[in-house]
């Protein structure tokens, strides 16, 4: 019986995934017209079949037409960017969880999106305009002789607080170009992804350099934050800091921790923080070609 | 890795592969994660880190394979973010599992030999689909990339990197454990409507669970189990 047994299920394997001989089709026959309980299992696997190919009727899928744009103003850049190991900023910080979830579109959606978010900032927030970028030299925005208190931690605790509004947007990356190089004499750009959304700047003047520029992304959705200076003023900030050095959480119950990753790009020095323990947002940057 | 033969793929030679790709690569990453609504925006995070990664392709190899694992890993990684997660985004009609049923033309619907639609269809879908679930990835892929696509072994075996042989052990296992799956099902169902148990088939009572073709397969192991193992 066993070997009969064998037999028949290997026909019925056989059968179904059409290399079935004619003597392996007329052994499940036979089985089949002589036991119910077979002829029901051949009735379930036929109906499996059928189901299956039903339900996963695979259809055709294209390439997104943005992401191919945005691959044809970058490709020819791309160079990977060595990453320092991971240092973590703090075990304390109090940032709240940012829901998760997938952040989709294209980078120059997000652009338009970070524009309309500057907007709402009327008075406080300094726009730049399609017309011209218009960076604020090295030095110029304030104080930036002394060390700062504020650490990346508390930086980030802060934006994050204010409800992750930037100072200013740029609308496309020929503006995020020309920001960096005139502010630095160096650039470079973040690849496109359908996780990776650019808000937009703001400034930690002394932080990492003496005129650090904060670009605010989203990563899955998560806020992540990269520090950008020059890389020969590179004062290492410190890490991790007091979480309660700007007053903004005091007493709240730690929920996620930092983490602060380190990259140099030509000429600039990177400091991603966020709450990825493996670099989110610097693996995207490339350096545009000239 | 570079590529050796120093040419690089533009991006509309990319973007006309992987569409004639992408049937395959759509049932790999649904067999990778079981769950048909993620899997269009997996393909779509995949063919960007490839238009990200153009460079590290040889066009001189096989596009299908450097995609495939690509989407493999892909998958995983929303996997991973799921399971960390612990939820699963979903839109509403998806929820609804019976819907995607709903909304397939009614001409792929079965019908009986005498034209009408099988009764609750929809029901065994939906305990079928559950059944895939419980399916290891690899088999899973397997079994939708030959029962779907009807892809050749050979073919599986470059796009999951496993040997042919495996491929089609996957297959053959994968389905004798959906069978098993939907039989034991039914004859729950059929014992509890019924106040008594009773088996898949008139005259195995008491062996309810186990399929006609099991029953008479004593001898081998692991029926229920789509695992791996060659044929040999």
């Amino acid at each position: 019986v066993n070997h009969r047994g064998e037999d028949i299920s290997a026909a019925l394997d056989a059968v179904l995934d059409g290399r079935a001989t004619p003597e392996q089709e007329r052994v499940l026959r036979e089985a089949s017209d002589a036991d119910e309980s077979i002829r029901a299992e051949v009735e379930a696997a036929r109906r499996i079949e059928s189901s299956l190919k039903r339900l996963f009727d695979a259809p055709t899928i294209g390439v997104p037409q943005d992401a191919l744009d945005d691959a044809a103003v970058g490709a020819e850049g791309l160079s990977p960017i060595p990453i320092s190991t991971v240092i973590p900023v703090s075990s304390m910080a109090s940032i709240s969880r940012v829901s998760a979830g997938t952040a989709r579109g294209s980078r120059r959606a997000w652009w338009i999106a970070g524009t309309s978010a500057a907007a709402a900032l009327a008075g406080t927030a300094y726009v730049l305009l399609p017309t011209g970028v218009k960076p604020s030299p090295v030095g110029s925005p304030g104080p930036v002789a002394a060390r700062p208190t504020r650490t990346p931690e508390s930086l980030y605790r802060m934006l994050h607080k204010r409800g992750f509004k930037p100072a200013f947007v740029c609308e496309n990356d020929e503006q995020f170009d020309r920001f960096l190089t005139d502010r630095f004499g160096g650039s470079f750009l973040l690849a496109s992804s359908a996780a990776l959304e650019v808000v937009g700047w703001d400034y930690a003047d002394g932080m990492v350099g003496e005129a650090t520029a904060v670009v605010m992304t989203r990563f899955e959705g998560k806020e992540v934050v990269l520090l950008v200076d020059r890389a020969e003023e590179d004062r290492k900030p410190p890490a991790p800091c007091d979480g309660n050095s700007d007053g903004s959480s005091s007493g709240e119950k730690p929920e996620t921790p930092l983490f602060m990753h380190r990259a140099e790009i030509g000429s600039l020095v990177v400091y991603e923080v966020s709450p990825f323990d493996q670099p989110a947002v610097l693996p995207k940057a490339y350096i545009p070609k000239r | 890795m570079k590529p050796t033969s120093g040419s690089v793929l533009s991006r509309e030679e990319f973007a006309r592969r992987f569409a004639a790709a992408s049937k395959v690569l759509w049932c790999i990453a649904a067999g990778q994660t079981g769950d048909r609504s993620l899997v269009e925006d997996i393909c779509q995070q995949a063919a960007i880190v490839a238009l990200e990664r153009l460079s590290d392709f040889d066009p001189s190899t096989s596009f299908l394979a450097w995609m495939a694992q690509i989407v493999r890993y892909t998958a995983m990684n929303e996997n991973q973010k799921s399971r960390r997660r612990r939820t699963r985004p979903r839109d509403p009609s998806v929820i609804d599992g019976s819907r995607a049923v709903s909304d397939a033309p009614e001409r792929d619907m079965p019908i009986s030999r005498f034209g009408h639609l099988q009764a609750e269809q929809n029901t065994f879908d939906d305990q079928l689909l559950g059944g895939l679930r419980t399916l290891d990835p690899v088999a899973r892929s397997c079994l939708l990339l030959r029962v779907v696509l009807d892809s050749p072994y050979k073919e599986i075996s470059l796009v999951l990197g496993i040997p042919p042989g495996t491929a089609m052990s996957h297959v053959d296992r994968a389905r004798k454990a959906l069978r098993v799956h939907l039989l034991e099902r039914e004859a729950r169902e059929r014992g509890s409507a019924s106040g008594r148990r009773t088996s898949i088939a008139a005259g195995l009572t008491g062996e309810a669970g186990r399929s006609g073709l099991e029953r008479k397969d004593e001898g081998r192991e692991g029926i229920a189990r789509a695992g791996g193992g060659d044929h040999s």
